[in-house]
């Protein structure tokens, strides 16, 4: 114990005694300073366009999903409850476009006992305000038309159909609202019916 | 007709038209210059853009030697083994519509700056930091020292649990505190204490990095420390590299960097051929000498 303190003290009293050389510094010479011309300032000519700027990618994955009413309108008025589960690809048209190429395909369920395989194409056309500055993120695709046109083959009332629908859908910060109009064939009724649908539509890839 | 109308009207809506490189660099819009060139693969369009870019920043440098008594009193003591100097260079960009650029310099030295021969290993010609600084002194800098101690997060953490659960979570994990270790840096005192000479040789470099001036362009000042055999096939080599980007939207910055490696003269002939070759005047980039230009 006794041999511990009087280390710990020795290590103090070196620490403290520890010959320092003191500093003098030398004070340094003022260094000669060139001549520079008066900087220029070069400014862009017009106004500052936005193509490469834009983000290059071109191709983006897609998840729909639609909720809502189809309201057959022949043979026979009457309502019921429809849902769709899509997926697809968008392929935009070129860079600093604001149309692009929708492929889809998924499953389609109405409530007259309807159950269909979907595979479709159609345009998007961006319709959101263009930010005038390239830094800044964009917002032309936050609000975006399409028209879509699916075709469709499953069963329809116990019955084998093949058919076609023609969607305009309208998405806005990823809500999309799709209203058309399909008809189904079965061996014995053509099938009219409109639909109204609400639900998300989610792009892969798209950076925000 | 119909097949014009149809051509017009995809054209319109499925695509929107590409500036050309050149039109963009004439019209200095250079942040899509920068773009259009980063996603370029045809390395003349990089060329070009950057060679653009480089030249309408109006690149202007002065080097000069500085003068300090220790420098002197250095290179007296050690005239038959070696030069010693304290090499400062200023450089000045003009303002260009660039959102983001970078300059920076370094120096080395070599037998030849273009040929084939490798840069010299731990090359006398440095930047002037305290480390070379005290390299050339003679000085040995203090070593950074490890500390240790109780108070992480992860104790923390131990010990609230321990509390939380009335003890309980040590029987699913002891109570061992684990110290954390970290790294304590000599302090400006220490480093005067034990290497006074390159202390005092330190407070000659001073302003070193970049500076935005007003009402645009940029100043910038680098050192370098010289100790060098007197060899006269040794040049110093200076390499300016810049670095222009524009941000792009919804992805990575587009960039260009630039680098242009020159000469600024045979090591024992500094004291001579830098007043002759820059005067009182900063001169043009390209004036220093013949230069090699690499663009990324």
């Amino acid at each position: 114990m006794m041999f511990d303190a009087a280390s710990y003290l020795a290590c103090v009293l070196a620490q403290v005694l520890q010959p320092t050389a003191p500093w003098h510094p030398t004070p340094p010479e003022p260094q000669f300073e060139p001549t520079f011309e008066r900087p220029r300032v070069v400014r862009e000519q017009g106004p500052s366009p936005t193509f490469y700027r834009l983000e290059p990618r071109l191709v983006y994955g897609l998840v729909r999903t639609q909720l809502g009413v189809h309201v057959r309108i022949v043979p026979t008025s009457v309502a019921a409850f429809t849902f769709d589960q899509l997926g697809g690809v968008i392929v935009r048209a070129g860079r600093g476009s604001r149309a692009a190429l929708l492929v889809e395909g998924g499953y389609h369920y109405v409530g007259f006992g309807s159950h269909f395989a979907v595979a479709g194409a159609g345009l998007l056309i961006d319709a959101g305000p263009e930010q005038s500055d390239a830094s800044q993120r964009s917002t032309r695709d936050r609000l975006r038309f399409g028209v879509i046109v699916d075709g469709l083959a499953g069963i329809n009332e116990s019955q084998s159909a093949l058919g076609l629908r023609a969607s305009l859908v309208l998405v806005m910060y990823g809500v999309s609202v799709a209203v058309g109009h399909q008809w189904a064939r079965t061996p014995t009724v053509d099938a009219h019916e409109a639909f109204l649908t609400v639900g998300s539509t989610i792009t892969i890839g798209e950076r925000r | 007709m119909n097949t014009r109308f149809t051509m017009v009207v995809l054209g319109a809506t499925l695509s929107a038209c590409a500036p050309s490189a050149r039109d963009l660099v004439a019209r200095r819009h250079f942040r899509e210059a920068i773009c259009a060139a980063h996603d370029d693969r045809d390395p003349a369009v990089r060329r070009a853009v950057s060679d653009a870019v480089v030249r309408d920043m109006g690149l202007t440098v002065h080097a000069q030697l500085v003068r300090a008594p220790l420098i002197a009193e250095l290179q007296q003591a050690r005239a038959r083994h070696s030069t010693v100097a304290m090499l400062r260079f200023d450089l000045q960009s003009d303002a260009l519509p660039i959102d983001e650029t970078t300059v920076r310099a370094s120096f080395g030295s070599e037998r030849s700056l273009f040929g084939s021969s490798e840069p010299r290993r731990g090359g006398g010609v440095r930047s002037a930091t305290i480390d070379a600084l005290a390299a050339v002194t003679r000085e040995r800098l203090p070593r950074a020292r490890q500390g240790s101690t109780y108070l992480t997060f992860d104790n923390l953490l131990r010990g609230a649990a321990a509390v939380l659960t009335g003890g309980i979570s040590l029987a699913f994990q002891p109570m061992q505190m684990q110290p954390a270790t970290y790294t304590i840096a000599p302090s400006d005192a220490e480093i005067r204490r034990a290497a006074p000479r390159a202390s005092d040789l330190a407070l000659h470099v001073h302003s070193t990095g970049c500076t935005t001036l007003s009402p645009g362009g940029t100043r910038c000042r680098w050192y370098a420390i010289i100790e060098e055999v007197p060899d006269a096939e040794l040049v110093v080599r200076l390499e300016v590299t810049h670095r222009a980007s524009a941000p792009r939207r919804r992805d990575e910055a587009c960039y260009l960097q630039t680098e242009r490696r020159m000469s600024l003269g045979r090591v024992g002939d500094l004291e001579r051929t830098l007043p002759e070759r820059f005067g009182t005047r900063a001169i043009a980039i390209e004036r220093v000498g013949p230069s090699r230009v690499i663009v990324y």
